[in-house]
């Protein structure tokens, strides 16, 4: 054995072959790029925040990509003869592999000069690099440190059904977040923007920690349903030991957030108990009416009135007007079939909220629950005791 | 080696001893305060000692050899990228902006609730979030309300670090929820030690020390900064001429004029700051102060252009250079301040 100094000291492995050679499939690492891009800061002043970090091991090609509140990684398969890394612009990169044809990728990893070559049928590309150095280190799920298991499809649902809710401005960072509660092998989601809140609870398919409730920012949440989308694989959630951020893992995909601080209000009692009127409604006509009356609402602060009215008999159920009205504009009214339990009653929400609720819930029938016009409204799927939506009513005139 | 070391830290910053002390001694006890205000003249070193606190704070290394300056962290501090330490000032608000034409000159309430909504998401590397607000003095009116929100209740894990001009000037909300780091110019000894130390000649270090008076910061820029120093050199030279000859004077403040005229404003009022400095060095110079002057390397050609300067006569020149200052700010014609101004210095010629 003869011993090679080290031709360049920026040449950490293989003296004497500093070229760092991997080939992988377009189609993987497009698909891996599209994913990992999400995480990629646009705003931010830092260049190595915009590039996409690459790092080859044994026989796989990891990319990730973080804006500093949320860390997207993406590992495909790869064959290459060494471990290097880089990162290069993401933008760039992504636009680039996209635009090639679905065949080999060849990438040559110039680990000194931070440049790196890549060929694919007839195409080749040199892009300049940035060292790795100031790539933030990212924490990763190791085995035996998963807090709870969930279905990737139920996850999914769960974020579209409550995320929207919470609030979009910054003035309560807490209630720009979504509350996780991890209870008993139960996961409930809750998010509140101070006008409405939605609640969903599942059936975790495991839990092994304790448990907890974090706040995620309900940007990141989002982010990580849009993710793990394609996914089949269970998603893995851990929560690091001082609760400053939720990791999960589906897949080859793995995926960071930074947790918010601060106290979650506590929902349950917002829930309102008990109902005066009680209104089931299909849930596609309901949305149609919304949908129609919040044309007209826009001009009047996005007011729509719902109006339910009990039938006389069992023939006739009874029926909910939802309508809106601006002076300048006009207004409208559509009379949909609802089963009423209760007095005669009404209600007025903002229609944008009312569209928003509708528009997420899977079962066919929705039931409105009333107390007066001035209390909170509750909006749950019939059949489903999972969820529940309240939102807080609009003071409309007396008439 | 397990004995005590007799200094107490080892953070790299020149002067400033009693304020690195403090804050040395905060990091290894770990009583660490949630809003710290570093006031001091720009270019004194404010922003570099908040950002070696920063470092403190979230370097690897045992808590008796932080900053370490060589560990991950305390490099990504330095440039910038570490996820825990986040700056805000005027120019991040430009950078960060989309809308790069427009006036940059507070700091918005919305630049400030990012901020917030920032320090409300947990630490990532360290157990710390610190925020260095840069430019506190011009924060909008209502970014303050939303900055005080902040201060008020800051999550356990933040610690802010505002750095202002003027203590005096900012609120009094502010003022009481932070524990205040005045930062004071250092002697003309240690700034110029300190350059030569760097490789600056002596005299060149001695110039730098007495133009930048104190703030260490701007000196070590200047340093390396020729252009500034060039064009500086040119400009005293010009000064030296105006007041030796009146006849230059009203040329040069011809050329002024109409430089004025064309918006260049800011330049216009530095070569009369620099005509300023000219006169108090005069002033002081023919006051037997001589150690005070500033512009050391042209007292000689300055003393020479007359044989006896009166101190009445440079104290009137000093106030029609002030005089000039004001009638430009209120649209006075800029040939007619201009020319006011030279006329009332004393001829080298005629004195006495």
């Amino acid at each position: 054995m003869c011993y090679n100094p080290p031709s360049s000291k920026y040449v950490r492995t293989n003296e004497g072959n500093p070229a760092v050679k991997l080939s992988c499939k377009q189609e993987e690492l497009q698909r891996a790029l599209s994913h990992v891009s999400r995480a990629v800061s646009r705003k931010s002043t830092l260049p190595v925040l915009a590039n996409v970090l690459l790092k080859t091991d044994d026989s796989s090609l990891k990319l990730a990509a973080t804006n500093l509140e949320i860390a997207i990684s993406a590992t495909i398969p790869a064959e290459t003869d060494q471990p290097g890394e880089t990162t290069v612009r993401a933008d760039l990169l992504t636009e680039f592999v996209a635009s090639l044809p679905n065949d080999s990728v060849k990438f040559e990893l110039d680990t000194a000069g931070q440049s790196l070559a890549l060929e694919c049928a007839r195409s080749k590309a040199h892009i300049k690099g940035l060292n790795t150095d100031d790539f933030p280190e990212l924490p990763a799920i190791e085995d035996g440190q998963v807090t709870a298991t969930i279905d990737p499809r139920v996850l999914r649902e769960m974020v579209g059904q409550v995320a929207f809710a919470a609030a979009t401005d910054d003035s309560r960072p807490v209630l720009a977040g979504v509350l996780c509660e991890f209870q008993g092998g139960k996961l409930t989601l809750a998010a509140a923007d101070g006008f409405r809140l939605s609640v969903r609870s599942a059936d975790l398919t495991e839990q092994t920690g304790e448990d907890m409730s974090i706040v995620v920012p309900a940007r990141s949440l989002q982010e990580l349903a849009r993710i793990i989308a394609d996914q089949e694989e269970a998603v893995q959630l851990w929560v690091t030991p001082n609760q400053s951020q939720l990791l999960a893992r589906s897949g080859s995909i793995e995926f960071l957030t930074r947790l918010i601080d601060g106290h979650f209000p506590d929902f349950r009692q917002i829930i309102p108990q008990e109902w005066e009127t009680r209104a089931v409604i299909g849930r596609e006509d309901f949305l149609a009416a919304a949908r129609r009356a919040k044309l007209f609402a826009q001009s009047n602060n996005d007011i729509v009135k719902i109006q339910v009215q009990p039938g006389e008999d069992e023939l006739d159920p009874g029926i909910a007007r939802v309508s809106a009205q601006a002076a300048e504009t006009g207004d409208n009214e559509d009379a949909v079939e609802a089963s009423i339990e209760g007095n005669e009653s009404q209600i007025a929400f903002n229609g944008r909220y009312l569209t928003d609720i509708l528009g997420v819930i899977r079962t066919g029938d929705v039931a409105l629950e009333m107390t007066s016009a001035n209390a909170a409204g509750v909006i749950r799927p019939v059949g489903d005791t999972e969820f529940t939506h309240v939102i807080m009513p609009m003071v409309i005139g007396s008439s | 080696m397990g004995t005590s070391t007799t200094q107490v830290h080892n953070w790299p910053i020149i002067g400033h001893e009693s304020a690195v002390d403090q804050l040395a001694r905060a990091v290894q006890s770990g009583r660490i305060n949630h809003a710290y205000l570093f006031t001091g003249p720009d270019g004194v070193g404010r922003r570099t000692i908040a950002r070696t606190f920063a470092r403190a704070l979230v370097c690897d290394a045992e808590l008796e050899s932080r900053p370490c300056g060589t560990c991950s962290a305390c490099r990504r501090v330095g440039e910038g990228s570490y996820p825990d330490v986040t700056t805000v000032s005027l120019e991040s608000q430009l950078a960060s902006s989309e809308r790069k034409d427009s006036r940059n000159t507070v700091i918005s309430i919305e630049t400030i609730r990012e901020l917030r909504s920032s320090v409300s998401l947990r630490p990532m590397e360290s157990d710390w979030r610190v925020a260095i607000i840069e430019d506190v003095d011009r924060v909008s009116r209502d970014a303050y309300d939303a900055l005080l929100k902040t201060l008020e209740e800051p999550p356990s894990y933040v610690v802010l670090l505002l750095i202002a001009t003027e203590f005096a000037a900012l609120p009094e909300t502010i003022r009481s929820r932070c524990r205040h780091i005045s930062l004071e110019p250092l002697s003309r000894p240690v700034v110029a030690e300190e350059l030569r130390k760097r490789g600056v000649a002596d005299e060149q270090a001695d110039l730098i020390a007495r133009l930048t008076r104190g703030r260490i910061a701007r000196a070590i820029e200047l340093m390396a900064d020729e252009e500034t120093l060039e064009q500086r050199n040119e400009s005293v030279k010009r000064g030296v001429e105006m007041i030796g000859d009146p006849l230059v004077a009203l040329a040069e403040v011809r050329r002024l004029a109409d430089v004025y005229r064309r918006g260049q404003r800011d330049h216009v009022q530095q070569e009369i700051d620099l005509l300023i400095g000219l006169w108090r060095d005069l002033l002081l110079h023919v006051a037997g102060r001589p150690d005070d002057v500033t512009n050391i390397d042209v007292i000689g050609e300055l003393t020479s252009a007359g044989p006896d300067w009166r101190l009445a006569d440079i104290q009137r020149a000093l106030e029609a250079c002030y005089q000039a200052l004001h009638d430009l700010s209120v649209n006075v014609q800029p040939r007619l301040a201009l020319n006011t101004m030279v006329i009332q210095w004393p001829e080298p010629g005629n004195r006495g």
